[in-house]
């Protein structure tokens, strides 16, 4: 006998809380301070990420578009990455869960070509930004996060302009695309399903610039050798990336419940990158045999633009997701220094320290985002005038503990990232420069 | 001397090879511990510690609540009477836990919803359900329905152990335990002191206030042929014989030597048994009579937000005879707990709380505050990305009948038992996952 209610008690409250809390924990997809580990050149890895202020090969379009001015006939560096993850947590409940992300690989691919004395023109191709985690569907925290990933590429063409022997602008627009996919459970069941599991997907573009002055600042000829000062500056715009017409899939979902977790519907959203902010030091100092060359950039990276979070969907009750982000900016310092020895073989350390955009109680377990010293390490070998291979390192590791608080979620993370980078460099072509450029190759 | 030169040169060839060959395999090396260096793992949990309690033989004693009581029923077609809090709590203890199992899923019969209007269906209960055998020896000895004033004979009250008998021996719930008969009958205080426990968790006391409140403000006198006085079902058990019978079973367990937890009352208002059928939900005028314990008993006035309509009245509305929409046929004092009477309750709650803190203070227990803990479950908690109130259906945390924790709801309540566990005994009780249990099965 079914009980039928005369009075209709309104429950559509119900889902606006459910999806809120599911959808509102989307995950915080972090990049610099983060999972972004700077990999924009092999030559930068070394020396801690930091190469606004050296531009020696054609990674600078990417680094600093002004230090372009730097290089001679036509040059080319492409490079590749693996960066191989590993984390785990301990939560109070579960002694161990590990994280079964893939392994990442961002690529690079640069080109400067010297068309006047004073004319640079350039372009280039990578993967800026990036993001894949996962873990088994069914551990503790699938109502926060089961998977997600997201891939971003940019293409820039880049023109520079010698203003003086000692000044270099540059500037180019951005392109960029992303791609992003995730998924997590919903915490409906019914007699047959234990619960259902929401799989988000989109992409999109965004047009951004980059600018950046170098100068060739002075420099010292003394007995024991040459000293060159370079000082650079580079600003690289925000990129609003907007994910229209996603699709959104709801599996698993209890029929009266279906109105409200369709099996398809649309959503849009819009991910927006940061903007980031560099200084960068040089300071080569080359004798006879050999060089050394310190490095140091400060970067800003303007994360407090990233302050919410929204998905709207298409299908009318499926309640709209808003969350707030309070990210933080944050400063990045990055060192390093390069030892070459008969302009042949080089050797780079370096070190970096990432500030975490994330504030405690805003820790989200895809992403255990935590302030640390890296350490990084790179070599090169000139096989020939036209070619040269680099070859980079970097180690990340460190603990944090720390809440998801919206989320009732709190654990201990352990992160280890070992990247292993590998790049090639090749030019050609006539020095059109009045001078010839001894300092920067 | 050329073949000297030679072979020297030779040498120097040679040790030149080995060094770059050594150097070679330590920069291998070097590099395989770098690889090698991505565990990241944590250790293991520590082994289950008791502190200074003992967990051998754990017994849990209380109501419904205890019971694993949900939808309107004791069930188990998907687990949940095995899920009780109790039986949650003996798992992480790794201890030994016998449970008087409904004979069939369906077991006494609960409540399913059909739809989301909310249309909700009665399941009808599994024959036999309840043909337990009681010469086992139970750990869980919570029983749905029992009040404290049940348990234990009222000190100067002769009719008090045969009233006391037949209450509880009529309780479906109740029959794996043998109360005697009419006029040589069992306490439930005896079989608490025949558990011969070693550590105890004590729910007692809801239905003490409980009942009074889920029938509108009403004591529930009835008259039962052979006993000259009328019983009183639902009365607000008075404080002073609360706080005496509250300290036998805890005198009981303190002199078997158990150590254990004692919980409070939650305040009965802030369930979703009061708070769904709202002014707002109904949209219309309603009129109702206040009860005896109100400030204007049989006063009809209408109603306001603070009065709280219980879930049981929205069938009996009607528009045709205009029950509770008319002031000639207002929502009599039994469907409505209208605001003095809430007053009243909330009080006595607080009162019997405070009897329930102190015994337990005397007796060397520790305490759950469930009262607080209700508290913080209205205002909203979040676990693990799922967030809990107290709402009807929508809040995850409880059942279709508005009163009793679903499974997922009883495993918040474990987890704070253990919480308080670890904290007075010393313990490391691990707390549980609560998604790993079901919350609202949806149609």
């Amino acid at each position: 006998m079914v009980v039928q209610l005369p009075i209709k008690l309104k429950i559509n409250t119900f889902m606006k809380k459910l999806i809120l809390t599911a959808a509102s924990l989307f995950p915080l997809l972090t990049f610099a301070g983060g999972f972004q580990l700077n990999l924009q050149g092999i030559k930068s890895v070394g020396l801690g990420g930091a190469f606004t202020g050296i531009g020696s090969d054609a990674s600078t379009v990417f680094f600093n578009p002004g230090g372009m001015s730097n290089l001679s006939g036509h040059q080319f560096s492409a490079g590749f990455n693996l960066v191989t993850p590993s984390v785990s947590l301990q939560t109070p409940q579960t002694a161990n869960i590990n994280q079964t992300s893939s392994n990442a690989t961002p690529i690079h691919f640069y080109y400067s070509g010297q068309i006047t004395d004073k004319i640079n023109v350039g372009f280039l191709m990578n993967n800026q930004f990036g993001s894949s985690s996962s873990f088994e569907d069914n551990w503790q925290g699938r109502y926060i996060i089961q998977n997600i990933s997201l891939r971003t590429f940019m293409f820039q063409p880049t023109v520079s302009y010698k203003l003086h022997e000692r000044i270099s602008v540059g500037a180019g627009f951005v392109y960029s695309t992303g791609s992003f996919s995730t998924e997590k459970a919903v915490p409906v069941g019914s007699a047959t399903t234990t619960e259902g599991q929401a799989q988000l997907e989109g992409s999109g573009s965004a047009m951004g610039y980059n600018i950046g002055i170098f100068s060739n600042l002075f420099s010292i000829e003394g007995e024991s050798g040459t000293t060159d000062f370079k000082l650079g500056v580079n600003y690289r715009s925000k990129l609003g990336i907007e994910l229209n017409g996603g699709e959104a899939k709801f599996v698993d979902i209890p029929v009266s419940l279906t109105g409200k977790f369709p099996s398809s519907t649309k959503f849009d959203s819009k991910l927006t990158l940061p903007d980031v902010f560099t200084i960068g030091l040089g300071i080569k100092h080359t004798k006879e045999n050999y060089s050394v060359e310190f490095a140091y950039d400060l970067n800003w990276t303007g994360w407090s633009s990233y302050d919410t979070l929204s998905f709207d969907f298409e299908n009318a009750d499926t309640p709209d997701s808003k969350t707030v982000k309070d990210w933080q900016n944050v400063l990045t310092h990055r060192f390093g220094v390069d030892f070459t020895y008969q302009q042949k073989y080089s050797l780079r350390v370096g070190a970096y320290y990432d500030n975490s955009p994330i504030k405690d109680g805003y820790v989200s377990p895809e992403l255990p985002d935590i302030s640390q010293l890296a350490y990084t390490a790179g070599i090169s070998y000139k096989i020939n005038e036209m070619i040269s291979l680099d070859l980079s390192y970097i180690r990340q590791n460190a603990e944090r503990e720390s809440a998801l608080v919206d989320a009732g979620f709190t654990a201990k993370y352990k992160r280890i990232v070992n990247v292993y980078g590998i790049g090639v460099n090749v030019k050609f072509g006539k020095n059109k420069s009045k001078e010839v450029e001894t300092t920067n190759e | 001397m050329i073949i000297r030169e030679l072979h020297l040169t030779e040498l120097i060839t040679i040790k030149n090879k080995q060094m770059k060959t050594t150097k070679y395999i330590s920069i291998a090396l070097i590099g395989l511990t770098f690889v090698a260096c991505t565990k990241t793992e944590f250790d293991d949990f520590e082994s289950l510690n008791s502190g200074t309690a003992n967990f051998s033989n754990y017994i849990a004693v209380g109501n419904s609540l205890t019971q694993g009581f949900q939808d309107n029923g004791l069930h188990n077609e998907f687990n949940q009477q095995n899920n009780s809090y109790p039986a949650i709590l003996a798992k992480q203890m790794n201890t030994n836990f016998l449970q008087p199992t409904v004979l069939g899923a369906d077991g006494s019969g609960y409540l399913k919803l059909t739809s989301l209007a909310p249309d909700i269906d009665n399941v009808p209960a599994a024959s036999g359900w309840n043909n337990w055998d009681n010469n086992k020896k139970y750990n869980n000895l919570g029983i749905s329905g029992i009040r404290l004033t049940d348990c234990v004979p009222t000190n100067g009250s002769i009719f008090s152990p045969t009233i006391n008998q037949v209450i509880t021996s009529q309780n479906p719930y109740g029959k794996f335990l043998d109360f005697g008969s009419l006029f040589s009958p069992v306490t439930y205080l005896e079989h608490v002191k025949n558990s011969n426990a070693t550590f105890y968790t004590c729910w007692l006391g809801n239905n003490d206030v409980l009942g009074w409140a889920t029938s509108g403000g009403d004591d529930g006198e009835i008259n039962i042929s052979g006993i000259p006085i009328p019983i009183k079902t639902s009365e607000l058990t008075p404080v002073a014989v609360f706080r005496a019978k509250y300290d036998s079973i805890m005198g009981a367990f303190e002199k078997m030597g158990a150590k254990g937890v004692c919980a409070t009352i939650p305040d009965v208002t802030s369930i979703p048994f009061f708070n769904t059928v709202t002014l707002a939900a109904i949209g219309a005028e309603v009129w109702i009579t206040e009860g005896p314990y109100s400030n204007n008993p049989g006063n009809v006035r209408k109603a306001t937000p603070d009065d709280l309509i219980l879930l049981s009245t929205k069938d009996k509305f009607s528009t045709t005879t205009g029950h509770g929409f008319v002031q000639a046929n207002p929502l009599t004092h039994e469907e409505v707990l209208d605001k003095d009477e809430v007053a009243v309750v909330r009080n006595h709650t607080v009162l019997l709380n405070n009897e329930i803190k102190a015994s337990a203070n005397a007796h060397g227990a520790a305490i759950a505050d469930m009262h607080e803990y209700m508290f913080s479950l209205k205002s909203g908690m979040t676990f693990d990305g799922v967030a809990f109130d107290a709402k009807f259906i929508e809040g995850g945390a409880f059942s279709l009948d508005g009163v009793h924790p679903n499974t997922r709801g009883y495993a918040l309540v474990a987890n704070k038992f253990i919480e308080v566990i670890n904290q007075a005994y010393g313990s490391n009780l691990r707390p549980v996952m609560v998604h790993d249990y079901r919350g609202i099965i949806f149609p």
